[in-house]
């Protein structure tokens, strides 16, 4: 109910967003078919699927937190949030709303990645059910990144710190991990090995989409995709943990238990903070 | 105007409400108590109280000490029930200017829980009774300030609020809408709402409410017109009074044991306790030969009451 209405809000703005989000995806994904189709021994489809799902990562890092960033504040900001927070609303219905409009919005942004999807599938050679369990998992990050901004959106009163604070989050997640990752490594004795640090890496969004998406061509290999290549190297790199290169157990289920809590985490926060009677408001903050 | 009635349970009770942010005492003590079915201004300057305790009785914010119940319920212990019954219209408000304003009224019938096949219906009622029935399918950014204003009083009432809080209401309003606006809310206070509307407007006040609470740091510093009800002291209304001669007028009431003040518009002006007296005070002189053209309740006189109740709280 409030989601249709968020919709509305974006308007015009929205479809130009949108049209944009398509166009830099197809140039990307127009580059990396020109890099790969020299080499003889890559798979096109494969190769192309792997660095969609890539881009589309990367690129829903950046847009979907600012769907829902200025979510909570923004209403606040306007005077529509207290007489929302006066009717027979619960705090939760409103949060879940919010994050519902962005999960939807989300959503859209997924579908009109699917005729650059289609493309790979022409090229051939694409495991529909691996491409399936992407779009998936696009959909759960999508989530999570949400909830994330949605939590800024409720925590921090002024617009842009909120995207800001909600930015840290994300960059903490995707460039953080691997940092400690490396850093884990400062003052370890020569060739110790990985031990459990592969633990550090496993928040990582584009670990979580590389090790949980099973292999786009018949098997994964550290060629042939970049998301399967990507993925090939963490499960060695956990195998290394644990001494059994034959069959290494998965790192996702991990990082993506951990990305669920932190959004489940998040969006209470965000119900928490949208409770009234408020007991106290801090200096300068008005309920209306 | 004021149909003294039967007195009715106090919709709004508060007792030694206190509120502070921060350093800022905004609430010290406030007692009141508001009946059913009545219109009261809520008055004080700006940084009174007045929002504070409009937005402790919206349940959306909690007292620090004190107690205060909204028809029958605590808004603290059982926001809902409380929210179920309050309507609320802030002094500052935004609307959803990518709504139409049926749509913007129909959203907030749902998010009173009405059931789905009513809200269309209840929307257009609204629209009506603000008069912005052609303004239904405009999107809400098209629609003046004052329109806004009305679509957010219509907003308040969506759900038939049995106590209705107006913070500022009038402001914004040209003077078509204002007597509107007054002609609705009156309506809801026949329809048994109680009404509690604040302003530091007062003539605009005046012509709505049946009587007024006088809110100054925190407190309550005075009552005015208050004789109908709620228990609370009586309070003199000044009324203007005009003759044809003005030295019959000024013998008559004198042989009335009024004591008359000049009035610069070359009238009296003389204090009564009610209505009652009023027309006696009428009958009386017309009897007594004075020609009076001229008799009504003073428009300054709410002002008046204001100005010295401040006094009474500084001094």
């Amino acid at each position: 109910m409030v989601s249709e209405l968020r919709q509305r809000l974006r308007g015009a703005r929205w479809w130009v967003v949108l049209g944009l989000w398509f166009l830099v995806l197809l140039g990307l994904l127009a580059l990396a078919r020109a890099a790969a189709s020299g080499t003889a021994s890559i798979e096109l489809g494969p190769f192309m699927f792997g660095s969609l799902a890539l881009f589309v990562l990367s690129l829903a890092c950046l847009v979907v937190p600012s769907l829902t960033s200025g979510a909570i504040n923004g209403e606040r900001q306007a005077g529509t949030m207290a007489v929302l927070q006066a009717t027979l609303l619960r705090p939760w219905e409103i949060a879940l709303a919010k994050l519902g409009a962005a999960v939807l919005t989300a959503a859209a942004f997924l579908a009109a990645t699917l005729p650059l999807a289609l493309w790979c599938f022409a090229e051939g050679g694409v495991n529909a059910g691996a491409a399936l369990v992407t779009y998936l998992l696009l959909l759960v990050t999508s989530t999570v990144l949400a909830a994330i901004g949605l939590a800024a959106s409720a925590l921090v009163r002024r617009g842009a710190l909120a995207a800001v604070a909600a930015y840290a989050v994300v960059f903490a997640l995707t460039i953080g991990t691997p940092i400690v990752f490396g850093l884990s490594f400062i003052g370890a004795g020569e060739g110790s090995g990985i031990g459990s640090r592969w633990v550090l890496l496993a928040p990582n969004p584009v670990v979580v989409l590389a090790d949980a998406v099973p292999p786009l061509t018949r098997e994964r290999t550290e060629l042939g995709d970049p998301l399967g290549g990507l993925g090939f190297l963490l499960r060695e790199l956990r195998s290394d943990s644990f001494g059994q290169p034959g069959n290494p157990p998965a790192i996702w289920p991990v990082g993506l238990g951990f990305q669920i809590i932190l959004a489940a985490l998040a969006t209470t926060l965000a119900v928490d903070r949208l409770r009234v009677p408020a007991r106290r408001l801090r200096p300068g903050e008005r309920v209306a | 105007m004021a149909a003294g009635g039967p007195r009715a349970e106090p919709a709004i009770v508060a007792h030694g409400l206190t509120h502070s942010f921060g350093a800022v005492r905004a609430l010290d003590g406030l007692d009141l108590s508001v009946p059913a079915g009545r219109v009261v201004a809520l008055v004080g300057p700006n940084g009174a109280g007045k929002t504070t305790l409009l937005l402790i009785l919206a349940g959306l914010l909690a007292p620090d000490g004190g107690s205060v119940t909204v028809a029958g319920a605590d808004p603290v212990r059982n926001p809902f029930e409380v929210r179920r019954v309050v309507g609320w219209m802030p002094d500052f408000f935004g609307v959803y200017d990518g709504l139409t304003a049926q749509e913007y009224l129909e959203l907030f019938g749902a998010a009173y829980r009405l059931p789905r096949p009513e809200r269309p219906t209840r929307a257009r009622e609204l629209l009506a009774l603000v008069q912005l029935e052609d303004r239904a399918a405009t999107p809400i950014a098209g629609l003046s300030r004052g329109q806004k204003q009305r679509l957010g009083f219509a907003r308040s009432i969506v759900h038939r609020p049995r106590v209705l809080l107006l913070d500022e209401p009038a402001s914004g309003l040209d003077p078509r809408a204002r007597v509107n606006l007054r002609d609705v809310v009156r309506r809801q206070s026949d329809e048994g709402a109680c009404v509690l509307v604040s302003s530091h407007v007062l003539s605009e006040l005046e012509e709505m409410t049946d009587s007024a609470v006088f809110v100054e740091g925190g407190r309550v510093t005075g009552e005015y017109g208050t004789a109908g009800g709620g228990g609370a002291p009586s309070a003199l209304r000044a009324w203007r009074l005009r003759a044809l001669d003005r030295g019959s007028l000024a013998a008559g009431l004198e042989s009335a044991g009024h004591a008359a003040r000049e009035n610069g518009g070359g009238g009296s002006v003389v204090d009564l306790e009610s209505e009652q007296a009023a027309a006696d005070l009428l009958a009386r002189l017309v009897a007594g030969g004075v020609r009076v053209v001229e008799m009504r309740p003073d428009s300054g006189g709410l002002e008046r009451a204001f100005l010295a109740s401040g006094r009474g709280a500084s001094s």
